[in-house]
């Protein structure tokens, strides 16, 4: 791929728009695991109501209380260094999902 | 989310020429639409082909696809305004200096206004939605699920119309527009015991959705200083996440005492008249589109 200025590429060049498929699979995958986590708790630990509401509240709240802390960071290192990092810990917590079913001990049982 | 939401959206005025910034915005939108679409599909398929592990693995996946991908993204170094020495920003002051100019500038307060305005209807919209279809249309889930699926694909219609019409639409009159017609369309979907009307109104919603959500960030990034970006776009990313719950609380208390339909009139009315008088009061004060120095705390002398 051809190098741009960095600041005036097009929305449409090949590194943008590689960019921006990446980031729209990256949506797709954050979401079916919403979807996911909440069926796996209520068929595989037979959550309740209230702790599946749980699941809503524990997604919110953190851009809730940690808005002005994630806003400088990226202020402070930037927006691509933000996002790198906030990937890898994406994968991580993604990977940690799947020894969630070994775990003898959970918040519901 | 908390942080990679922000961080993407602090990225287009520093990666495309400013004349694309509305267009880019767009499409950092639609990426969002899409996943709304899309993700609930992804992860009913990765379930059943793979077990619910199967959706993690996806997930992992395709978090260390965007991992690799983003060494592609070339961003210029942000622009140090009048009055910033430039160095990093430290220190609770700076932490807070997002809010304080969102307080004191009129277009950053209208437009984080409309934020907030929009989603909580999204709040109360989650809450009401199924006991909508249950006890007003009284239709059954699948009905619901096509409910949400109109709202899913005119989402991305909207998002894609808003990509093509770019800088056409990144005005604050749009946004109030977007906003007033989101009041408009929820009254309408959640008012109506016509199943017909319902989904007449639950795609339009999808559509003034759509195309409230780049604009207002292009309003956000080109009415404050680029160094200021993550902050104000953080602060934006707490008051729609704010209002949803708060909205989801609201629609707890009203719904029991007046059913959904008068609920949502009332609510869907109030935004609307929020929309009139953000606009009414843009029109009032309206000063040439410059960005505003930045303030003193935003900067490293703040270091406490």
């Amino acid at each position: 791929m051809r190098a741009t200025e960095p600041g005036a590429a097009s929305p449409f060049s090949a590194r943008v728009a590689t960019f921006l498929v990446g980031e729209a699979l990256s949506a797709i995958g954050s979401w079916a695991t919403i979807i996911a986590v909440w069926v796996y708790a209520a068929y595989e630990y037979d959550a309740s109501a209230g702790d599946v509401a749980l699941f809503g509240l524990a997604f919110v709240l953190p851009g809730i209380v940690l808005g002005p802390v994630t806003g400088l960071v990226i202020d402070r290192i930037g927006p691509r260094p933000t996002l790198a990092a906030a990937k890898v810990v994406g994968v991580a917590a993604s990977l940690a999902l799947l020894g969630a079913g070994r775990a003898t001990s959970t918040p519901w049982r | 989310m908390a942080f990679s939401l922000p961080a993407l959206q602090s990225m287009p005025p520093r990666l495309v020429a400013q004349q694309h910034l509305a267009r880019t915005n767009a499409l950092v939108s639609l990426t969002d639409e899409l996943a709304i679409v899309l993700g609930p599909a992804a992860g009913a398929g990765a379930i059943a082909l793979f077990g619910f592990r199967g959706a993690f693995v996806f997930d992992a996946l395709t978090y260390a696809l965007g991992l690799a991908i983003l060494p592609l993204v070339h961003l210029r170094p942000a622009a140090v305004a009048e009055g910033d020495d430039g160095a990093p920003p430290a220190g609770l002051r700076a932490a807070l200096a997002g809010w304080r100019l969102i307080a004191r500038t009129g277009i950053l307060r209208r437009t984080v206004t409309c934020t907030f305005a929009v989603h909580l209807l999204y709040g109360m919209a989650l809450l009401c939605e199924p006991l909508y279809v249950r006890d007003v249309l009284g239709r059954s889930e699948e009905v619901f699920a096509a409910l949400q699926s109109a709202f899913g694909i005119f989402l991305v219609t909207g998002g894609l119309l808003a990509a093509r019409l770019g800088d056409r639409l990144a005005s604050f009159g749009w946004v109030a527009l977007g906003v007033g017609a989101s009041g408009v369309t929820a009254i309408v979907y959640l008012g109506t015991p016509w199943v017909v009307v319902a989904f007449v109104g639950v795609a339009l919603w999808g559509v003034a959705t759509a195309v409230i959500s780049g604009p207002s960030r292009t309003l956000l990034q080109r009415s404050s200083p680029e160094r200021t970006h993550g902050r104000i776009l953080a602060a934006d990313l707490v008051a729609g996440s704010t209002a949803e719950l708060a909205g989801v609380g609201l629609a707890g208390g009203l719904v029991s005492l007046f059913g959904v339909p008068w609920s949502i009139l009332g609510v869907g009315s109030g935004v609307i008249l929020a929309a009139v008088a953000l606009l009414a009061g843009d029109r009032r004060d309206r000063v040439p589109a410059t960005t505003p120095p930045l303030p003193a705390e935003a900067g490293s002398e703040l270091v406490a």
